[in-house]
Parts: structure tokens; C-alpha cells; sequence
């Protein structure tokens, strides 16, 4: 039941801090990617430094490295990279828009949707790595 | 030659209960601290699915969910 | 300033995100990230097998053990017992752990769209439209060709992130804030590509 709550109230919190800080407007994340207006950058740069300061104050040892490099990390980072500045997914945000009453989201997430268990099928028939233990 | 271990040594529910119980120490011997690519665990693992806790390296399950003493 | 009606200034933004990556970190014992949490809810038969497992193997510790004692056996006969004489000191290691329930990773993902519309709806932003705005229509495509696009671009989001092994929240925010190495990497990669993409796009609309 608390899994639930703290689940529920982070959905929450993340559909609606996304929605007023402005990733679901296609527009302000290209702006952003271009350069024309930082505010965006600086949010996500403001709450990566945030989050660390947090996390340092809390655990040191959450810093020990678990999330390593593998094979997937680079194309896996072009490959989405690619997708976001072509609809502005990053893909929570098809969600939020949804919220927005913005129907042509539904697309985004049916991509979404395929692109995450196509990846599942191909990782299993055709990549052998190792992409780190099961907790990490 | 230096024995290489699994890498997934420190996060292994598995490898945890055969580091305790020297009875067990014989799966690090035949597999997380010898051939692991042959673990079923690990072999899961590289194909991208996640590994239930009770999967032995050799691939059986320990105990069957439904065998006696499990509900 | 309006909290709930305007957009946010950016450091309004900044601590809000920050204050959810720890605060679910402390809460729920497991990194924030989207991407996870989707593979997990379209992945329901592995999760009900996962699920169970974990759970007999939670319930009755002893049992567990004795079942892997008796697996031991079976696999290698005497020869167990002859392997080492003295029982290890108890590694700091994980124990088994409890697993968040997949109606719990569903309900995370529902409530993301919830809250999208809460904070459209307070801002007087919320209108069900067929298009994605002017930016969009002039950059990426317009008319026949904004679904199809759409659908294509959400495809390499969604099998981007998980080839990398995460997304913004999972790798950019939980990641980066603990300075995992693969975060940062996937990171830096998946914004240069969008950055450099999105010049791109900017070029050819011009």
C-alpha cells in the first residue's frame, strides 16, 4: 500500500513539474536544444546539483558506481536523443501531454510503447552484454 | 592466472548465501569464481531479462514455487 | 509569482525535480526512473513470475535455504561438503529484497498523466487539440505526416532509453546526481544528439 502512495505521489509531482516547467511544449524544448532560452537547461542542470548536494548529504556511498558503461550506452543515447529533438518525448513527457489534451501524443506513446518491447525482443535474440547486475 | 569473479558478484542474492555456508561455497567454486558465463543467472542477465531470486547457475529453480514448505 | 498557474522560473523547477529524485531515493529505496518503470508494467508475465519468487523466497527464509541445501546435493553430491571447512563471515550484502509491486510501477506511470493535466488544467492550458503546436508543425512535419512521425521518433525514444538502460529522469536525474559513470555518458549522449539534431531541424525550416 505505501509502495502505492509513494509511487502514485512521485507520478503526480514529476506529470505536473513537467508540465508547468514546459517539456511537454514541443517549442520551449527546442528552444533549449538550440541555445535561444536557458531556462530549461538550467532546471535540469539546477536539479542534477540539487540531487547531488541531496544525495551526498544522505548516503556517500550511493556514489559507488553501479550504473556502468556497456555496449548499449552510446547508440542507446544517440538513438533517443535522435527521438527527443524529433517529437519531445524523454518519454514521460507523451503522458503529460496527453494531460494537455494534446491527441497526437497518443502516437508518441504507441512509439514508445513499440520501441520498448521491440528492444526487449532484439536485446534477447541478438546482443549478448552485460549491462550491469540486476539491482543496479 | 588470477581467478576472475563474476561481476555481479556484489549485487547477487545467490552469490551472498554461498559466500556464508561453506556447504554452498561449491557454486563460486564451479561457477561465479570459475566459468560464469555458464550461470544461468548470468546468461539471463546478458540477454536483457531480469533473474528471479531463486534461479541456481545450473539453471534448475530452488525448490518449485509450488513444492511443499513453499506457501 | 503564481506556483500553480504560471510556468515556472527555473530554479522553482530545479528544486521541485530535486526534491523528488532524493525524496523518492529515501522513500521507496530504489533510483527514479521512468523508462524501468514502463518496461516493467508491459512486461507483466516476467513480473508476476519475479514477484513470486521474491515472495516465497521472503516469507520463509528457512525454508529457502534448506530447499538450497537439498539443490546443493542433488547438483554435486558428497563432493559439497568437502568444500571448505568454515562457514564465511555474513558478507555486507544484499539480502533478498522486496521488489515494488507492478501495480504500484502502473500507478506511477498513470499518475504522471494525471498530474500533466492537473497542471495543464490549473494553467488554462488544457484543450484536446490534433497537433503539437506551430514549432512542431514547422520544424518535424505537419498535416499526413505528424502521426506517422510521431510514431517513429516515440520508437527510437523508446528503444533508445532502453538500450542505454534509462532516460532523463533515470539516467539525467537519478544517474547524473550520483555520478554513475553510464548516466553520465548516455546523458551527455543523448542531449549532444538532441542538440545537434535539433540545429539541424532549425537549419533545414529556414
Amino acid at each position: 500500500m505505501r509502495a502505492h502512495g509513494v509511487a502514485g505521489a512521485a507520478g503526480l509531482l514529476l506529470g505536473f513539474s513537467l508540465s508547468r516547467i514546459g517539456f511537454a511544449d514541443y517549442g520551449e524544448l527546442h528552444r533549449m536544444f538550440v541555445f535561444d532560452d536557458l531556462r530549461m537547461f538550467l532546471v535540469f542542470a539546477g536539479a542534477v546539483g540539487l540531487s547531488l548536494l541531496g544525495f551526498l548529504l544522505y548516503d556517500r556511498r550511493l556514489f559507488s558506481p553501479t550504473r556502468r558503461v556497456h555496449p548499449g550506452t552510446v547508440p542507446g543515447g544517440i538513438l533517443f536523443g535522435l527521438g527527443w529533438a524529433l517529437c519531445g518525448a524523454c518519454p514521460a513527457v507523451p503522458l503529460v501531454q496527453l494531460g494537455h489534451g494534446r491527441l497526437p501524443a497518443l502516437a508518441t506513446l504507441a512509439g514508445v510503447v513499440i520501441g520498448t518491447l521491440l528492444y526487449r525482443w532484439v536485446h534477447a535474440r541478438l546482443f549478448r552484454w552485460d549491462s550491469g547486475s540486476c539491482e543496479s | 592466472m588470477t581467478a576472475k569473479t563474476c561481476p555481479h558478484n556484489k549485487a547477487c542474492p545467490l552469490f551472498a548465501k554461498f559466500q556464508v555456508q561453506s556447504f554452498l561455497r561449491i557454486w563460486q567454486m564451479n561457477y561465479c569464481q570459475a566459468d560464469y558465463s555458464r550461470c544461468a543467472r548470468f546468461v539471463l542477465r546478458s540477454q536483457g531479462k531480469q533473474v528471479p531470486v531463486n534461479l541456481l547457475p545450473n539453471g534448475r529453480e530452488v525448490a518449485g514455487l509450488d513444492g511443499p514448505g513453499w506457501d | 509569482m503564481d506556483l500553480l498557474h504560471g510556468t515556472w522560473p527555473w530554479w522553482l523547477g530545479a528544486l521541485v525535480l530535486s526534491t523528488l529524485t532524493v525524496g523518492f531515493y529515501i522513500l521507496a529505496r530504489r533510483p527514479l526512473g521512468f523508462s524501468s518503470s514502463l518496461a516493467r508494467v508491459l512486461d507483466f508475465k516476467t513480473e508476476r513470475r519475479m514477484a513470486k519468487a521474491q515472495a516465497a523466497a521472503l516469507r520463509d527464509p528457512a525454508a529457502f535455504d534448506r530447499a538450497l541445501r537439498e539443490a546443493t546435493l542433488a547438483e554435486f553430491g558428497q563432493a559439497a561438503a568437502t568444500g571448505c571447512d568454515q562457514d564465511g563471515a555474513p558478507p555486507a550484502a544484499p539480502a533478498i529484497a522486496p521488489r515494488p509491486p507492478w501495480s504500484a510501477q502502473l500507478t506511477f506511470v498513470v499518475m504522471i498523466a494525471v498530474g500533466g493535466f492537473l497542471g495543464a488544467a490549473l494553467s488554462g492550458d488544457f484543450a484536446l487539440r490534433l497537433d503539437l503546436g506551430a514549432e512542431f508543425a514547422r520544424l518535424v512535419a505537419g498535416g499526413g505526416w505528424l502521426w506517422p512521425m510521431l510514431l517513429l521518433a516515440g520508437l527510437l525514444v523508446g528503444f533508445g532509453a532502453q538500450m542505454a538502460g534509462g532516460c532523463t529522469s533515470g539516467h539525467g536525474l537519478s544517474g547524473c546526481s550520483r555520478l554513475q559513470p553510464g548516466s553520465l555518458l548516455a546523458t551527455a549522449c543523448f542531449f549532444g544528439t538532441a542538440v545537434g539534431v535539433s540545429f539541424l531541424l532549425a537549419w533545414v525550416a529556414s
